[in-house]
């Protein structure tokens, strides 16, 4: 069975953006990715391409993949709006690896999101359209509510200390400092994180990732191609996704995302790996529970132990599994359609050697974890050399 | 048979229960309004409570329901009343004296419900305790009199304001019967009126320019010392006079939390799930949609497998465990437990709540585990975060959720048991 490689992956800094429209930044998304590599790509070799995106801005609902295709070269290729919610890219980058292996040279996966030029009211319009509509909107919660019902009873159920939950944004906001494209650039402490303000309980504002605006660009390649301009691929060494139940009381647990086990599991098997291979990751932490969740569903940890190993240091940049290297949602930024590639765009710059100050030393395999809105869907793609 | 009166803002504060003849009568302490009750769930609340009390056996009941808004398609598809029939009596602020006697000609229960404003609540509370103390039994000149046009007739009642005499024959008359006097006291924002008798005097000058909260001056020479005196209800502020020598027993006094004028006023002005087309509805559910789902929205009714004989509340076509098609089983029990809970504060909530969220502060959601094992988010009302916890009992009642489309969408909630 041929390979897929990643050939090129770029992105905006993550933030506010006010003035730029999505054609703006998806441009310089694309740029930011043809620069990201030495070799040129011949971009007529492009055969379809995945936009993934949940609220176009407010502004362009219909049609959105279409204008983006003639603003960056490529006027005329098969493109299409893939969504599902924060996993939208994530599902677009999928959809591009089904391409390649369907016979294309060249796809193209990405994600654009324009939430903070938007007012308030607009930008929770976003936000709470992801959970279920019926039920979980009408009893009044949106996913800062759903996620802190998750994380009581996470607590409830394991002990779960909150300071742990408090730690991911700690150490998150420790590895944004380094990342230029990152929303937030300063480190936060403990204090001043169990200090803020709730949002919902046990949640504080810093245990919330933020709005943002921003695009990211991922060029995927057969082995053929790759071959052609590159001694060195990056490969997708698997893809695994999956859905649940959109209610979160429809589960048979809140506190384990069955979609991440399932598209784990899928992504190691069609790897031939395990999860102790894997070097490092980057996770889907729109709230801090929900790193939580994930380094356990991912298999890194046991179910109720993440904790402890997150106040050791295990999961830090010098820890035994680094994990949102990056930043992560939480200091990276979070516009929702771009964060799958965005992750994508984290373990290409780490793999190829090009992660600056962040660089963690001889990584071979990474892991990009991304869930749409409070576990319905989830993607896994392990990258690797 | 019992007596279930339905009074908002304030109680009938009698806790024994009191023979009147063949009809015992049980009292049901009402909480103070809260911002997602109106009549409408006051007496779906009091029905489903009957309907516990007396499990199949209700075949009859009487409904008054006074000078308020009320939604009775709401009512009736929130009670689903399959095997009772329901009278319903409108006699506008007669309506609780009226479908009073219609209960005990006929011998059957009657709910009443009425909105407070000022004159109407109190001359309907005043008649309530004393019915439910007996006076009416033993005094059918009132009744009669009434038909006459006597000075306790009809007109007389429309207006709503006793003169000093008879109010004062009308709570003696009362005294004599409870052995003290119950004041009851409420107000309405929309009502300009100043109530004065010589057993209390009652100043309300409200109106959208200007509140103030009442001051309840008690000043009567009737009362004597050792004389108990009881208030109850709503948002009075006692003062006493130094002539007042009687015994004060305040069972409620001011409102729970210090609220600043402004917000009283937009409370009152406005539902508090009303944000008139600023905000975006996003993620809209018609109205039709809303109505056609009574079963599931403002009842627990679970679908069962025949297949596996699974359950699931809320209800789905399939079955989870084995995909066989469901069909309608019965309303789960009302009694249920805590799975998980939060407090929405600013920022986390939909559009649709933000006024709420900014009226009260906080509001809770919960997800809530069923008899039968399905679990359901909802939100706990009645409550603050602090005093529930995982695993504490709970029990549905009926309530306002939300406004969209200009009308108010029902639902339950839950509260602590």
């Amino acid at each position: 069975m041929s390979k897929v490689a990643v050939l090129a992956a770029g992105q905006t800094p993550f933030g506010t953006h006010n003035g730029k429209t999505m054609k703006d930044l998806f441009v310089e998304a694309m740029e930011s990715a043809l620069n990201s590599v030495d070799y040129s790509v011949d971009l007529t070799r492009i055969k379809e391409a995945f936009i993934g995106n949940l609220g176009a801005g407010g502004s362009q609902l219909g049609n959105p993949a279409a204008l983006l295709m003639e603003h960056v070269g490529l006027h005329g290729v098969s493109a299409r709006r893939v969504e599902n919610a924060c996993a939208s890219s994530g599902f677009a980058f999928r959809d591009a690896v089904a391409a390649i292996k369907n016979g294309a040279d060249l796809a193209l996966a990405g994600g654009v999101e324009i939430m903070n030029d938007l007012p308030s009211p607009h930008q929770r319009y976003w936000l709470g359209v992801s959970g279920d509509t019926e039920w979980e909107r009408t009893a009044g919660a949106t996913f800062a509510g759903i996620y802190a019902l998750i994380a009581r009873r996470h607590m409830y159920e394991y002990g779960t200390p909150r300071e742990a939950l408090a730690m991911c944004a700690v150490k998150n906001h420790k590895n944004a400092v380094d990342n230029p494209v990152a929303q937030f650039r300063k480190a936060v402490s403990m204090e001043r994180v169990l200090a803020a303000p709730t949002v919902a309980h046990p949640l504080g504002l810093f245990d919330c990732c933020p709005t943002s605006d921003g695009a990211s660009v991922v060029i995927l390649a057969s082995e053929e191609y790759a071959k052609k301009v590159t001694d060195d691929p990056i490969w997708v060494m698997g893809s695994g996704a999956a859905s649940d139940h959109l209610a979160i009381h429809d589960r048979d647990s809140l506190t384990t995302f069955s979609a991440t086990r399932k598209a784990v599991r899928e992504a190691l098997d069609s790897a031939a790996l395990s999860i102790e291979d894997i070097d490092f990751a980057e996770v889907h932490d729109c709230f801090t529970i929900a790193e939580l969740l994930a380094i356990e569903d991912l298999g890194f940890f046991e179910k109720g132990k993440a904790s402890d190993a997150i106040l050791e240091g295990e999961t830090s940049r010098d820890g035994v599994i680094p994990i949102n290297t990056s930043g992560g949602l939480k200091a990276k930024g979070h516009p929702l359609g771009a964060t799958g590639t965005g992750q994508i765009v984290e373990l290409f710059k780490q793999l190829s050697g090009k992660a600056g100050k962040r660089q963690l030393p001889d990584v071979e395999l990474g892991l990009a974890h991304n869930v749409g809105g409070s576990g319905a869907t989830c993607t896994v793609h392990i990258l690797g050399r | 048979m019992k007596l279930i009166n339905v009074f908002p803002r304030f109680t009938l504060d009698m806790n024994e229960a009191r023979d009147l003849g063949s009809i015992p009568a049980k009292y049901l302490r009402s909480m103070k309004l809260g911002y997602d009750e109106d009549a409408t769930t006051l007496a779906v609340n009091a029905f489903l409570e009957l309907k516990e009390l007396y499990p199949g056996e209700l075949e009859e009941i009487v409904l008054g329901i006074g000078s308020c808004e009320f939604n009775l398609g709401v009512f009736l598809q929130a009670t689903a009343l399959d095997e009772t029939k329901v009278v319903v009596v409108n006699d506008g602020e007669l309506s609780g004296i009226t479908a009073m006697e219609k209960s005990f000609e006929s011998q059957i229960p009657f709910i009443v419900v009425d909105s407070p404003s000022s004159e109407d609540v109190l001359v309907d509370a005043v008649l309530s305790s004393a019915a439910v103390a007996g006076w009416f039994e033993e005094h059918d000149s009132y009744r009669t009199g009434r038909a006459e046009g006597t000075k306790y007739s009809r007109p007389r009642y429309s207006s709503g304001v006793f003169t000093p005499s008879e109010e004062a024959v009308l709570l003696r008359k009362l005294k004599k019967y409870t052995g003290e006097v119950t004041v009851l006291v409420s107000y309405d924002v929309r009502a300009k009126s100043r109530i004065n008798s010589v057993v209390h005097s009652v100043q309300c000058d409200l109106g959208f320019t200007g509140a103030v909260l009442p001051v309840l001056e008690l000043s009567n020479p009737e009362i004597n010392s050792g004389t108990p005196v009881r208030i109850v209800g709503s948002d009075a502020k006692v003062t006493l006079h130094s002539d007042f020598l009687g015994d004060v027993d305040v069972i409620y006094q001011n409102t729970p939390r210090n609220y600043p004028l402004s917000k009283y006023l937009l409370r009152r002005s406005l539902s508090p799930h009303d944000d008139p087309g600023r905000t975006p509805q996003g993620a809209y559910i018609s109205t039709p949609v809303y109505l056609s789902e009574s079963a599931s929205r403002y009842r627990l009714e679970a679908v069962i497998c025949p297949n596996c004989s699974s359950s699931f509340f809320p209800p789905r076509p399939r079955c989870k465990r084995c995909g066989g098609k469901t069909r309608p089983w019965k309303d789960l029990s009302r009694q249920a437990t805590v799975y998980s809970i939060t407090n929405i504060l600013k920022g986390a909530s939909p559009t649709e709540f933000d006024v709420l969220q900014r009226l009260e502060g906080e509001y809770l959601v919960a997800i809530v585990e069923l008899e039968n094992g399905s679990r359901v988010i909802t939100q706990i009302t009645d409550a603050d975060i602090q005093d529930i916890d995982i695993g504490d009992p709970v029990k549905m009642v009926f309530r306002k959720i939300y406004n969209q489309d200009n009308m108010e969408r029902y639902g339950y909630k839950f509260v602590k048991l």
